[in-house]
């Protein structure tokens, strides 16, 4: 690699991530202390309002990867890919109209997995189990592997260092205080993330010569400004469906659609895909600047902190440091809890002791959240791939799910067969498409080969699906 | 010609000589790019990489041209590896030396790098964004309609004794 230098000095890094990391533990343990049951744990009482709603909403999509995946988008793909991450925001702001519907559906619901099993049955919810479960994990290790190599850059501590604290002390806080410590710490890492990028941009506009910016980057890089970049147009859309499937069907969405208020919960989604759709924008820019600001750069995935350290110095650097602690932190929390609450809820419970008491399911869940968080570690010590193989991989799984989610919402006659076809062939034909063609059409042939079946399958079923059904009431262990 | 003109090339092949002499042959030492280096990218950008040699300094160029007329420095300074974006559809060419630890540029060029750039076709993109368009269209359109008769039957509901 070309030889950066880490412009803080390892011990500043190490001071930040102690003082950060013990205020968000010693957090998790105090907001701990309201979940008095398993549902305060999991669904932080069912009573999330719409302040804590948009702020935890914001936070949890502000990820390590915004902060380095946007930059990289836009080094790779100029303009359009900056726009191409944004429409990630999509995601969050459609699944408003989403979360009004599951609420109503779902009064007592917990999972999304719970949601797919009682409406389509149970193959399609094994097929459902093991597509999250893949996308969970390769969200989480990109994330802890982002972590790794953004505080490597910035401040010098090795990676496996940085990585291994950043997991330690998020599983720490999710572990004591549940979905409570979430929303309560996303609240603050959303506003120190959004005070931070604000502060960032004005700097960044402040040390940038615009005309110099734009004469160099159409000398030298054209095609990043040019209007019909191929594969930045075609990411546009690929994004889009990949945002669209990770929301939709994830249970890091689901949980916090049961865990805010019935009325809150379509307002603070759409409130925060708007507060969203600014910061990859921002994020790109600096990517985009390693060009004209002739900063070489050995791996796209270090294009966001080592632009930013060269156009901010030592003091801006300490902002990005934090920055990124806190989404980092706000985003792995919330993926924890999610998964390790559907891995208990949906194959624990559900499939392996039905009559389990809540006692043990408690002390499971802190089991299944250190297990996790052990699995996390081991896979991403090796700092394998880049970082968008790792996430787009799970594209075309995650875009097969977002027809059978819509349709199974609002079609009574959208039937179990005709949702696991649509996973399973959106799925295995998006996955062709990632190897034989490219990753940035992957998602969206997944999400539309998996269209074309759900929409056969509603105009052709002769099923008339009973919505009562989905108001589950829980066993009498949960 | 006066006796200093005659003798100004003697001269100044004296001081190169003695110049020479006094840099080591080893300073700059012959460098490539690996071969693992792909040769074709639909995408338009590459990481270059080669050998690993602590503290020493290389060049790397980029050419559109393969005798590099229009050649352009892409690093001047330490490392091992190179990511390059933006680059145009056709055939872009690299190069590599390594500079003496004084900054000179003594190395000798490596074999030339060349790089297909390959993008989709217009008729591809256009055809899949048309794709992406109709789904986008279809779906916002399933769940907004479906989410206003929700809202009108919750209202209904609610208003019946």
């Amino acid at each position: 690699m070309t030889e950066a230098v880490a412009v803080l000095d390892p011990w500043i890094g190490f001071l930040l991530l102690g003082i950060f990391g013990l205020a968000w533990v010693c957090l998790g343990v105090w907001w701990g202390r309201k979940a008095k049951d398993l549902e305060g744990f999991m669904l932080a009482g069912r009573n999330v309002g719409l302040a804590l709603g948009s702020a935890t909403a914001m936070a949890t999509w502000v990820t390590s990867n915004t902060v380095m995946l946007a930059p990289k988008f836009a080094l790779q793909m100029g303009i359009w890919g900056m726009l191409a991450y944004s429409t990630a925001s999509f995601g969050l702001a459609l699944f408003a109209p989403i979360a009004y519907r599951i609420r109503r559906l779902m009064p007592r619901g917990y999972t999304s997995g719970d949601f797919v099993r009682l409406r389509y049955g149970k193959l399609a919810w094994g097929l459902f189990l093991i597509i999250t479960f893949v996308y969970s994990m390769a969200w989480l290790v990109s994330m802890a592997m982002a972590g790794g190599k953004f505080l490597q850059a910035l401040s010098g501590i090795d990676y496996v260092w940085g990585m291994s604290i950043i997991l330690l002390v998020c599983v720490l806080y999710t572990l004591f205080g549940g979905l409570y410590a979430v929303i309560g710490t996303d609240f603050i890492q959303s506003m120190i993330i959004l005070a931070g990028v604000v502060f960032v941009g004005f700097v960044a506009l402040g040390s940038l010569d615009f005309d110099v910016f734009y004469d160099r980057l159409t000398a030298e890089q054209p095609t990043l400004l040019s209007i019909f970049m191929p594969v930045a147009l075609l990411s546009l859309f690929n994004n889009m469906f990949f945002g669209f499937g990770e929301v939709f069907h994830n249970n890091v969405w689901w949980s916090r659609a049961f865990a805010m208020r019935k009325e809150v919960a379509p307002k603070a989604f759409a409130l925060s895909g708007l507060f969203w759709f600014p910061i990859p924008i921002a994020a790109g820019f600096i990517g985009l600047s390693a060009g004209p600001l002739e900063i070489p750069i050995p791996d796209a995935d270090m294009v966001g902190p080592l632009v930013a350290s060269q156009l901010l110095g030592a003091a801006g650097s300490v902002v990005v440091f934090i920055v990124l602690f806190c989404s980092l932190a706000s985003s792995i929390d919330s993926l924890l809890a999610a998964t390790s609450d559907l891995f208990l809820e949906d194959v624990y419970r559900k499939m392996l002791r039905p009559s389990v008491s809540q006692e043990t399911l408690r002390r499971m869940s802190s089991y299944v959240i250190v297990g996790f968080g052990a699995v996390v570690w081991a896979i991403s010590y090796g700092n394998f791939g880049d970082l968008l193989q790792v996430l787009f991989l799970s594209g075309p799984l995650v875009g097969s799910t977002v027809w059978p989610i819509v349709g199974g919402l609002y079609w009574r006659r959208v039937n179990g067969p005709t949702a696991v076809a649509a996973m399973l062939l959106g799925s295995v034909i998006g996955l062709y498409v990632y190897f034989s063609y490219g990753w940035f059409v992957a998602s969206l042939v997944g999400t539309s080969v998996s269209m074309i079946i759900v929409l056969a399958g509603h105009v052709l079923s002769r099923s008339e699906y009973d919505w009562k059904t989905l108001d589950e009431i829980p066993a009498e262990g949960g | 010609m006066g006796r200093a003109a005659r003798l100004a090339p003697a001269c100044l092949a004296l001081v190169s000589a003695a110049g020479i002499a006094a840099v080591p042959a080893t300073a700059a030492p012959d460098v490539e790019f690996h071969e693992s280096i792909p040769e074709t990218t639909r995408e338009g950008h590459v990481t270059l990489d080669w050998k690993h040699i602590e503290g020493q300094a290389f060049e790397v160029q980029k050419a559109t041209q393969a005798d590099f007329s229009d050649a352009r420095v892409l690093l001047r300074g330490r490392g091992h590896s190179l990511f390059v974006s933006g680059l145009e559809r056709g055939s872009n060419y690299f190069r590599i030396r390594a500079l003496d630890t004084r900054g000179g540029d003594q190395g000798s060029w490596s074999q030339t790098l060349e790089i297909q750039v390959d993008y989709p076709s217009r008729a591809e993109v256009i055809a899949l964004m048309a794709v992406g368009a109709a789904v986008f269209l279809i779906l916002v359109t399933a769940i907004v309609s479906s989410f206003l008769r929700d809202r009108r039957t919750e209202s209904t509901e609610s208003a019946a004794p």
